[in-house]
């Protein structure tokens, strides 16, 4: 019959891929040789800053012959090593608690979320897939291979399971750790009704899984909300610095507890944000004052007097550098691109940062990238749908500078930015 | 007269069948629209790793539908399956605005391949009943079918986990697909 000759077919063409595909890629050994990234992922993500903020950026502008930067760093050069070297699978497994499915336990998962961090197993995959790309963006380790740009794996390192579980989970855990002894059953008060939760188990019915699963990333039942509801100019401080030090751990618990806004700009919400204004520019314009900077140098009033009147949006200025100086009107994104490496980018626009928002001097994050060289970044937000002609206060657009400055030599850039039917 | 009559009545509720393809990127919904189709109910899927294929009986027409996995990797395995595809069905997630530009290069590099030339396309733009769906016409547009030359398309709004506009697409497939492909 027609059709089964085809089945045979079709399926004799899919097994000889699929077994090409895993002939090539080797599965990791053992998940007991995975501790490598624990230690730095189990600190506690509110004083951790997972990497040296430049330290990814400095290594591509070497890597592209832009910059004349000479410090080295260990963990740049880890981190080029394995996104060569090594498949996504293999890197990703390695960090803490990957080797195992974030909500059932099923070892060797070999699916992700994007916006969550985790690698799940193909079942509960499934069911992410039914909560809609608004909760939970999935997609294959070994099957989806574009979407595993060093950005992402950047990010991934550094969140993992066990630290978004520590977020997603925690009410869980902290029942677990209290009166109940056994760790893999739990009794949850919730305030509306008596619901008895527990962490699945990889043999469990799909149907005990999607429960699960569905409490707690679309109802977040597990999640530890902060006692008093706190101010939105509050949350958007602490993402400031968050983003500025280059917490990723940080900016992903206040995006998943406290609904941080990713588009919150600068200087819009109060008094409070100016003081952080005078702290970032005296650590740009003063590196020396940093020990001083460490006492209660933000209660000065001076530097809020400073701050405001140099960020005069009605500033015509052509000196560029003057505008690193006022971070007035920037986005999150903005900030990123300036203080961050590339998987805070990642995060941010993971959690729907608008790639095109314009700052007091109608520049768009990509307007940073190109005029501080950093090439890396611009390619990452051009294919990611960023404005190459988006045109700044000045009349100017990246593609202007670009070619003005001369700073941007890769040639995929250049072609990324010259296409105008993106 | 009889069989005059009889073999007018047989030409009028004979079966058809016709050979279609479901395709679409990963989590667009193929196999959750195969088998609310088929079984009438909304199974918990997981993703398809090579292709579900089920006959799907209605009006008088016996669809053979087949549903390929849509994972980057595996996508060039689409080809195939054209072979003798008189119906083309493609999937969007309407809810992910992301990836509609990644949706539009699969669309026009398939419809590009000389074996697809004669086949109808049906888009059933899935998830409507998500927040922040697109609207139909924001697909069309994205998805760039107004530049579609020679090529009979239509577009039908669609909640595969209701059912809605499920039927629908399949009632103008039935009545726009030519009984011999190619």
């Amino acid at each position: 019959m027609d059709q089964m000759d085809w089945i045979e077919k079709i399926t004799g063409v899919i097994a000889s891929l699929l077994s090409a595909q895993s002939s090539e890629q080797p599965l990791l050994a053992s998940p007991t040789s995975s501790g490598h990234y624990c230690v730095a992922s189990e600190s506690s993500f509110g004083s951790s800053s997972d990497f040296d903020p430049s330290a990814v950026e400095e290594s591509s502008e070497r890597i592209f012959g832009a910059g004349h930067v000479e410090r080295t760093s260990r963990s740049s050069q880890q981190l080029k090593f394995n996104a060569k070297h090594e498949k996504p699978i293999d890197v990703l497994r390695k960090v803490c608690g990957n080797h195992v499915c974030a909500d059932c336990g099923a070892s060797e998962p070999d699916w992700a979320s994007l916006n969550l961090g985790i690698l799940v197993c193909i079942e509960c995959s499934g069911v992410h897939r039914n909560l809609g790309v608004h909760i939970s963006k999935v997609r294959s380790l070994t099957l989806d291979v574009r979407v595993w740009e060093p950005s992402v794996i950047n990010l991934f390192q550094s969140l993992g399971n066990t630290f978004a579980n520590s977020i997603w989970e925690e009410f869980l855990l902290s029942a677990s750790n209290g009166n109940i002894e056994d760790n893999s059953s739990f009794c949850i008060l919730n305030e509306k009704n008596h619901i008895s939760k527990k962490k699945p188990k990889h043999n469990d019915p799909i149907s005990v899984k999607e429960k699960f699963i569905q409490a707690k990333y679309a109802e977040k039942v597990f999640i530890h909300q902060p006692i008093a509801e706190r101010s939105y100019q509050l949350v958007a401080q602490e993402m400031w610095d968050s983003v500025r030090s280059n917490n990723k751990k940080a900016v992903y618990h206040h995006i998943v507890t406290s609904n941080a806004d990713v588009n919150a700009v600068y200087g819009q919400t109060s008094s409070n944000a100016i003081l952080t204004l005078a702290k970032v520019m005296l650590l740009q314009e003063q590196p020396r004052t940093l020990d001083r900077l460490a006492g209660n140098v933000v209660n000065d009033s001076q530097h809020k007097v400073s701050s405001m009147s140099s960020c005069s949006p009605v500033s015509t200025t052509k000196d560029t550098s003057e505008m690193y100086e006022c971070h007035e009107g920037w986005s999150l994104l903005h900030l990123a691109c300036q203080t961050a490496d590339i998987g805070m980018i990642e995060l941010l626009l993971q959690y729907g940062a608008n790639i095109n928002i314009t700052d007091l001097r109608g520049m768009t994050p990509l307007h940073h990238c190109v005029l501080k060289a950093r090439q890396a970044f611009a390619k990452l937000l051009l294919t990611r749908g960023a404005d190459p002609h988006a045109v700044d206060m000045d009349g100017k657009t990246p593609v202007q500078y670009a070619i003005e400055s001369g700073t941007i030599v890769d040639e995929e850039i250049l072609v990324l930015l010259e296409d105008t039917n993106r | 007269m009889g069989s005059a009559l009889s073999r007018l009545v047989k030409m009028m509720f004979a079966r058809r069948e016709m050979r279609i393809l479901m395709v679409g990127l990963d989590a667009a919904g193929k196999t959750t629209i195969l088998y609310k189709l088929k079984l009438g109910e909304v199974i918990t899927t997981i993703p398809t790793i090579g292709f579900n294929v089920e006959t799907v009986d209605y009006k008088n027409v016996s669809f053979t539908v087949w549903d390929v996995g849509g994972q980057d990797k595996i996508r060039p395995l689409w080809r195939h399956y054209f072979q003798n595809t008189q119906g083309l069905i493609f999937v969007v997630d309407s809810n992910d605005k992301e990836r509609i530009l990644e949706a539009r290069d699969e669309l026009h590099r398939m419809l590009s391949e000389a074996e697809l030339q004669g086949a109808t396309l049906l888009v059933f733009a899935n998830k409507q009943d998500l927040p922040n769906a697109m609207s139909i016409s924001e697909i069309t547009d994205k998805l760039g079918l107004h530049a579609l030359r020679q090529r009979r398309w239509y577009i039908q709004s669609a909640c595969a986990t209701s059912g809605e506009g499920l039927y629908e697409g399949l009632d103008w497939l039935s009545s726009n697909i030519s009984n011999k492909p190619k």
